[in-house]
């Protein structure tokens, strides 16, 4: 568990740095562009791994569920509803509100695969990571 | 401080959606990971919004026209380095990770716990150096009270899951 535990702290470090960049890009060409580059850039680079490591040969069961297939576009719309919103709003706020959305999201999406209700443990533990992320972002 | 625009109460409520967007991407990516590999989702999750994203610079652009553009001068006189193109493959590597992790014992939420207090800790970190063009800003006792609410509310919602 430790492992994915470090694996997922590491992630935070390669988003912090995927952001810098994408929003010094974001200065000069917009938002809706930067999202467009983002992911074209992201997607020859993956293509170049998938030609050297497998020749592109996979063996995947035929039905799959279509919610795995949205992932594409639920982050190029949040890149919309964002670039929308964020002015409006200001990073503050606008981090904040993200941030608790995704946390709240997340345990009831964790919920839902388990077949069980978010324990007040988990309540509480969501609670203190908004907290804490507030209390980081306030101090800026 | 909050503009007081018509429709204040829409933009937070698009806002919190805008998060739970985020995470509901996690979710679907990771489920895509289980079926067949965390690489081949992270593929498919940038060819599908390449093309969503081409579609919504299109859409874009009818709506907004240069007005978008013209709101951000670029500091570099025209020439965007070549460098902040690369953006892209830390996002896919992102979407390597998160096939793993959600898909593992510390699931969605402790994916993402763990994320933003890797993200915290950057933060601070290059603050203090001043990386990235920021002031440099020395560590505070508040960093640490930061950092540490957010690692022990990871630990919560790690730990304290209900069982199956």
């Amino acid at each position: 568990m430790i492992f994915y535990a470090l694996l997922a702290f590491f992630n935070g470090i390669v988003v912090s740095t995927g952001r810098s960049l994408n929003g010094q890009l974001s200065a000069s060409l917009g938002p809706l562009k930067t999202s467009f580059w983002n992911h074209l850039v992201g997607f020859a680079f993956i293509s170049m791994i998938l030609i050297a490591s497998t020749g592109f040969v996979m063996n995947f069961p035929a039905e799959m569920p279509f919610f795995a297939y949205a992932g594409g576009v639920f982050g190029a719309l949040f890149v919309v509803i964002s670039s929308f919103v964020f002015p409006r709003l200001g990073a503050m706020s606008s981090a904040v509100l993200v941030i608790s959305g995704e946390m709240v999201a997340s345990l009831f999406l964790d919920s839902l695969n388990t077949n069980s209700l978010p324990t007040f443990g988990q309540i509480a533990g969501g609670a203190l990571v908004l907290f804490g992320m507030f209390l980081s972002r306030k101090k800026r | 401080m909050m503009k007081p625009s018509v429709g204040a109460k829409s933009d937070i409520a698009l806002a919190f959606f805008a998060g739970a967007l985020l995470a509901t991407m996690i979710s679907s990516n990771g489920l895509l990971a289980k079926y067949t590999t965390s690489l081949y989702s992270s593929w498919v999750a940038h060819g599908l919004g390449t093309i969503a994203s081409l579609v919504f610079v299109f859409l874009g652009l009818r709506k907004d026209g240069p007005r978008e553009d013209a709101k951000r001068p670029s500091p570099h006189a025209g020439r965007t380095p070549w460098w902040y193109y690369l953006g892209g493959i830390p996002g896919a590597l992102i979407v390597i990770l998160t096939g793993i992790t959600v898909n593992s014992s510390i699931a969605l939420s402790g994916s993402i716990s763990l994320m933003l207090m890797g993200q915290i800790i950057f933060g601070v970190v290059s603050d203090s150096y001043g990386l990235f063009g920021t002031l440099k800003r020395k560590m505070t006792s508040i960093d640490l009270l930061a950092a540490g609410c957010v690692f022990a509310g990871s630990l919560l919602i790690i730990f304290t899951k209900s069982s199956l």
